[in-house]
């Protein structure tokens, strides 16, 4: 499994983080929970560089969607 | 209140599967009156609720709750509809609570995840910084499994609630679970797991971090289901 970020059809955000050798980890939120998560050093700070960036794309994509909504 | 926001193509109905007793909507956008139909069910029965042809602002009250809704839009619109469990109720966008629903309550309704099976060294791993938690965060599940990387060592494992900066000893702050897995020589690593016993709600202004303050894990699995409030 790679990184990823995806918005689901409810508009909560799943975003997994692959750290190599089987180990994982995961973040989902409800689409009202993203904004919090997001202040200050929120979950974004916690991902690595590669994640980050492997992620930004997909992110920015799905953060945009809400924000049209 | 939860709310469900997201775009409705023309006369297909949506289904979400979510507990209440009330259900409101919030807004429209397409312009036109009275586009907006819910129905609800409880147990796979329809409720004798009517909320057919109705616009932002109408909402309707369950009193034996519905665990299913269904919204249905005559055009193409982006729809925003609430629903809540409780004494909550709302006149033109003003919501007037008279009743205030308690953690356990709310059980079904986590608004967050985070879920890792790193191995976690001697050190932090933080699910939310304090600055996401302004109004409280509930928790409504959460477990801890581990084992150390080696036998006759041991994991020291916890989740703690702290505010300011990450907690840098097993007590330092409010530890809501700790699991202390000491692994025999002759046996080999083994695992244990311990899982939150209640659901839980944090003051405002704190962070929390699963912590292990002994040996490096071997392996671990942790998972905690949360709502910001």
């Amino acid at each position: 499994m790679a990184n990823s970020a995806k918005l689901e059809n409810d508009n909560s955000l799943t975003v997994i983080e692959d750290l190599g050798g089987g180990q994982m980890r995961s973040w989902s939120m409800r689409a009202d929970q993203i904004a919090a998560h997001r202040k200050g050093a929120g979950f974004e700070a916690l991902l690595t560089a590669k994640a980050k960036s492997d992620i930004a794309a997909a992110e920015a994509a799905a953060l945009d969607a809400l924000d049209e909504q | 209140m939860p709310l469900i926001s997201q775009s409705f193509a023309a006369g297909v109905p949506v289904r979400f599967a979510v507990p209440g007793n009330i259900a409101r909507v919030k807004t429209v956008s397409g312009g036109v009156a009275n586009s907006i139909t819910i129905d609800l069910y409880k147990n796979g029965k329809k409720c004798a609720v009517d909320l057919s042809q109705v616009d932002a602002g109408d909402f309707a009250t369950v009193p034996d709750g519905f665990d299913e809704l269904w919204v249905t839009s005559t055009i193409l619109q982006n729809v925003a509809v609430q629903y809540a469990v409780g004494n909550v109720g709302s006149n033109n966008g003003t919501f007037i609570l008279s009743g205030t629903a308690g953690v356990a309550e709310q059980g079904s309704l986590y608004g967050a995840s985070f879920a890792s099976n790193a191995a976690l060294g001697t050190g932090n791993e933080q699910i939310f910084a304090p600055g996401v938690n302004v109004n409280g965060v509930a928790i409504w599940a959460c477990f801890i499994s581990s084992y150390p990387s080696a036998a006759a060592a041991s994991t020291f494992m916890g989740l703690i609630a702290k505010s300011g900066v990450a907690p840098t000893t097993a007590i330092d702050g409010d530890v809501l679970m700790a699991l202390q897995n000491n692994t025999p020589t002759l046996v080999g690593a083994v695992a244990n797991t311990i899982a939150l016993p209640r659901p839980i709600k944090i003051a405002a202004g704190k962070g929390l971090w699963f912590r292990n303050s002994a040996t490096v894990e071997g392996g671990g699995y942790r998972s905690i289901q949360y709502t910001v409030l």
